[in-house]
């Protein structure tokens, strides 16, 4: 056992009934969706498998997932049998491993004790629907004569608790003290966090580098939702500022046509930068577009069930009267100028407002129109943009179900996400009609900087835990 | 080796044209430390040809404008004096100063105030401009490649030249840079006017006077000794108070030493007035602006470089398999023929049939005793431990009917499941196994215990699914689920045979 001079990496072996999650939670703590496989049938993992969790570079934990126990019932009366010959128990599980006749009975209940005996910690892993069944009690009797410090992590926690408290006390009498809820699925980082902290409970000697490691885990996550919030806040102000001017009234369609083409990319592109910020896959996500249909937002998304689900209200909405393609309004422009040159941008934003103003009379005199996004379109994008940040800031890298990124469904396997439905969208709008009606000048920052700090601090509020 | 700022704006210029233009793909080698993996990312770009003329050419044709600038202001200044001095053969100093230095001394005492005084940053409109042009000039230049214009998408170059100039003239450093632009033409002008008046007082002889209708005379010998003051500091010959009476309009013939002396202070203006504190200005710009971009950070809290850092260094390493499966105990999925009767025949739920559970959860066992009124004769022992699979045997052996085995849909059977079941089920014609699913498990895990009741040589018909009946029947996704009558159909379908 290593108890002196910290050993990296430490070793940590999952362990645990067959189909409890072993194999997903690797996967969320790795955040690799592909490590393994999960499926819902007993026995999917059929060898011991190892990755690593690197702290700056070198590895600092290796995490084994086994092949779940499947009969501990028979398990249990093989090693009582062993265990009138020995001392202790690490004794018994050796001369069970020693013992090739147990292979043909035991093939992988050989593999996971093999693993128990080398291991500097154990996590057992609990289906929480469960009650605590006997075989449990065998396998959890089997763990500690292993001498090792266990950790029991309760999974399938979204339920009930029906159970959890039950398993508690069987824990406890065991003394397996140092307990962590953890959901697989429905990803939460305060609760990696606490498994972490169990981590450096039972690992003394290494309190230290647990302590670095936790820290910079923690930095490392509040970067990356940041760094997401921020590229969503630049993608909406990015498509705020899209327009296009129509000479001709003849051919509106094909330029709205084109300018929805543009929204759409721009939100593919977004989608995807934050999937791979995030580690996921494009299979993670089943991605809907934001249908077109004969050169129209289609009506079915604006349709007041899907509306309502997005949280737009279709009455407001409606009073603002704007299909896609009004133009804009000449009056937003002449106010946004004096809104400009009260917010402290005078030179820069006035300058670009005035050459603005200028265009839009001219363009008015020549009977020109242009063409952005209205505010219900707005508002969708702001609500996709809400829920998809929602969804997977608190998504495992185990979860098999596909988010489902359309307006229609509402069987999201997130119940976190109805959370769109009773947001006020009024801040975030008002900014993003501002941009809209400004267009923020290259060069200009502190306008810029200032607008999308505003974004940024209401998605914050809004995707607090 | 920390990187120099100007890696780090190609860097920049990268990471726009990758955010811009899907396609643009670049295979990095690992690196030791970041900024290394960054700077090797641009290697790899410029490897590619066409990434590397849009990396390398915003920087190029900026400097390319910024000569063409300056050659030409070289041109104008050398011009100006030559046309003020052409057919004359008597000059005024001060009309030359004032052709030569006036609008410069207003520009610089502008840039001085403008700098110094005002010292919120000027927002200039400049970058945009820039920004504007170079839109203009590639869209003028690229008219035939209309792809680009359907989709709206700037051309890769355009994105480029963007990210060069806007960080090149973001503030704080753009201001400094504006500096050294403007400073640097006007310096061309100056050095070309002062080496055309130096050929041109070489060349030719002039007379020089002075003479004013309001000024008095003294003001003007006053002013022309406060201008040559610090000239004198270094020694730089100067017209002596005599000198400058002499030299009054109409005065005198001039002597060769009165035209050099005024020769060599038109040119001491030049130099100390013109020239000098340009280039101290220039040369000021030109260390704040590159002090100004040596401070100019990446972000590396931003989305893109996140990820990247991530690509140079994962968090976590991929699975290696350890202990290989041995292959001893696979254990055999059977293949299952989709069966479309399932339902429990009123026969069973008449006779007292023997109803055991399988380790059931609490919730299943609630939902079992909903059921058990109506669908299901009540549940006698739930199989959790030795002692009750010792109790479930005897209760078998000494009931000798129907057999009802109850199990949760949301546990898949295991081997330990598997051999109690085996050891349990001794008639399979009459032995039934109800799967109830509190826990509204996917259809697959169904599927599981259908293949379980395969594997134990039951008809399919005789493995179901109770779903309780305030709960939606699970989403039916393949024949055999669908195929499944909901518990209301059931019913029916019981009453009618009753
Ligand atoms: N709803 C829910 N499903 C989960 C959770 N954890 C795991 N699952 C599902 O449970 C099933 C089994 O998960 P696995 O990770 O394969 O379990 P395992 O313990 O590795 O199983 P074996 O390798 O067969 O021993 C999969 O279908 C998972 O999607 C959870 O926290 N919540
Ligand atoms: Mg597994």
């Amino acid at each position: 056992m290593k108890t002196s001079a910290p050993d990296l990496p430490v070793l940590l072996t999952i362990v645990g009934h067959t189909n409890t999650g072993k194999t997903s939670l690797v996967r969320t703590l790795l955040r690799n969706s592909s490590f393994g496989e999960v499926d819902n049938r007993a026995g999917t993992t059929r060898h011991v498998e190892a990755a690593q969790i690197l702290f700056n570079g070198t590895p600092f934990i290796e995490l084994r997932d086994t092949p779940g126990l499947e009969d501990s019932v028979a398990l249990i009366d093989r090693l009582n049998i062993l265990s009138k010959q020995q001392t202790t128990g690490r004794d018994t599980l050796q001369a069970f491993v020693k013992d090739k006749g147990n292979l043909q009975d035991f093939d992988q209940e050989t593999k996971v004790i093999q693993q128990l005996l080398i291991s500097d910690v154990l996590l057992y892993v609990i289906d929480c629907r469960e009650s605590v069944l006997e075989k449990y009690v065998f396998e959890l009797q089997c763990l500690s004569m292993a001498a090792r410090p266990v950790i029991p992590v309760l999974n399938f926690i979204e339920n009930d608790s029906q159970h959890k408290n039950e398993w508690r006390k069987t824990l406890a009498d065991f003394n397996f003290h140092a307990i962590v809820e953890f959901d697989t699925v429905a990803f939460n980082f305060a609760a990696e966090k606490r498994l972490y902290r169990k981590f450096q409970t039972v690992l003394e000697p290494y309190y230290s580098e647990f302590e670095a490691f936790i820290d910079q885990r923690d930095g490392e996550w509040q970067t990356l939702k940041q760094a997401c919030i921020q590229s969503s806040c630049e993608f909406l102000l990015k498509v705020c500022q899209l327009q296009t001017l129509v000479k001709d009234s003849s051919v509106t369609a094909s330029a709205m046509n084109d300018l929805q083409q543009r929204v759409r990319n721009y939100e593919k592109d977004h989608l995807q930068a934050i999937l791979k910020l995030l580690q996921f896959t494009a299979d993670d996500i089943d991605y809907v577009n934001i249908p077109i249909k004969d050169g129209r937002w289609t009506l079915d998304l604006f349709a007041p069930e899907a509306l309502k689900k997005f949280g737009v209200d279709t009455a407001s909405a409606a009073a603002t009267g704007a299909a896609i393609g009004a133009g804009l309004d000449l009056m937003m422009a002449g106010m946004s100028l004096g809104a400009a040159t009260a917010t402290g941008a005078i030179l820069g934003s006035s300058w670009s407002a005035g050459k603005r103003f200028g265009k839009q009379i001219l363009a008015k005199y020549r009977g020109h129109v242009t063409i952005g996004l209205d505010t219900q379109t707005i508002n969708l994008l702001v609500a996709r943009q809400v829920f998809l940040l929602d969804a997977l800031l608190h998504r495992g890298h185990a979860a098999q179900a596909k988010l489902l990124m359309n307006a229609e469904t509402d069987k999201q396997p997130h119940k976190r996400t109805d959370k769109a439905s009773k947001l006020d969208y009024t801040i975030p709008l008002k900014v993003l009609k501002k941009v809209q009606n400004l267009a923020i000048p290259a060069g200009d920052e502190a306008f810029e900087t200032e607008i999308k700090q505003v974004l940024i601090d209401w998605f914050q509020d809004t995707l607090t835990d | 080796m920390p990187l120099q700022y100007h890696d780090k704006i190609v860097i920049e210029q990268l990471r726009s044209l990758e955010q811009t233009h899907q396609a643009i793909t670049i295979r990095a080698q690992p690196s030791s430390n970041f900024d290394d993996y960054l700077l090797q990312r641009v290697e790899q770009a410029k490897l590619q040809p066409s990434l590397k003329a849009w990396l390398e050419t915003p920087s190029r044709h900026f400097h390319f404008a910024l000569m063409i600038f300056c050659f030409v202001a070289f041109a104008v200044g050398a011009f100006a004096i030559i046309s003020a001095l052409s057919g004359q053969a008597t000059l005024n100093v001060f009309w030359v100063l004032i052709v030569l230095l006036g609008f410069h001394v207003v520009s610089f005492i502008l840039w001085l105030v403008l700098s110094f005084l005002l010292r919120a940053p000027l927002k200039s409109p400049i970058p945009s401009l820039l920004i504007q042009s170079v839109n203009w000039l590639v869209k003028k230049t690229s008219k035939n490649s209309t792809s680009e214009k359907s989709t709206g998408e700037q051309p890769p170059y355009v994105t480029s030249a963007k990210a060069w100039f806007t960080h090149h003239f973001a503030m704080p450093q753009g201001r400094w840079l504006m500096g050294v632009i403007v400073h640097g033409v006007w310096l061309s002008y100056l050095v070309g006017g002062t080496l055309a008046l130096i050929l041109s007082l070489m060349t030719r002889q002039f007379d020089f006077v002075w003479g004013s209708t309001l000024l008095s005379n003294n003001a003007f010998e006053q002013l022309t000794q406060v201008l040559s003051a610090p000239m004198a500091l270094v020694n730089w010959p100067t017209p002596s108070l005599e000198l400058i009476a002499l030299s009054q309009q109409g005065a005198h013939d001039m002597t060769a030493d009165t035209r050099a002396a005024w020769g060599y202070f038109l040119l001491g203006c030049l130099m100390f007035y013109g020239v000098i504190p340009r280039l101290l200005a220039w040369a000021s710009c030109r260390l704040m602006c590159a002090y100004r971009l040596r401070q100019f950070d990446l972000k590396y809290s931003d989305a893109y470089y996140l990820t990247l850092q991530h690509a140079w260094q994962p968090s976590s390493s991929i699975g290696r398999i350890v202990d290989p499966d041995s292959e001893l105990s696979k254990s055999v999925h059977a293949q299952i023929a989709p069966h479309s009767q399932q339902k429990l025949p009123a026969a069973v739920l008449s006779s007292d049939a023997l109803v055991i559970g399988i380790e059931l959860s609490a919730l299943t066992l609630k939902e079992a005793q909903q059921f058990s009124d109506q669908y299901l004769p009540t549940c006698s022992m739930n199989v959790v431990d030795k002692e009750t699979t010792l109790a479930a045997h005897t209760l078998i052996e000494q009931h000798q009917q129907t057999l009802v085995l109850m199990v949760n849909a949301h546990k898949p059977p295991d081997r330990g499941i598997r051999r109690l079941l085996t050891e349990f089920i001794k008639r399979q014609n009459d032995t039934w196994i109800v799967c109830l699913n509190p826990y509204q498990a996917a259809p697959e895990a169904f599927l599981l215990w259908q293949q379980e009741a395969l594997r134990l040589k039951l008809e399919p018909k005789q493995c179901l699914l109770l779903n309780s009946a305030q709960n939606q029947p699970p989403p039916q996704t393949n024949q055999q689920i669908s195929d499944q009558k909901t518990l209301d159909q059931q019913t029916l379908d019981q009453e009618e045979q009753s």
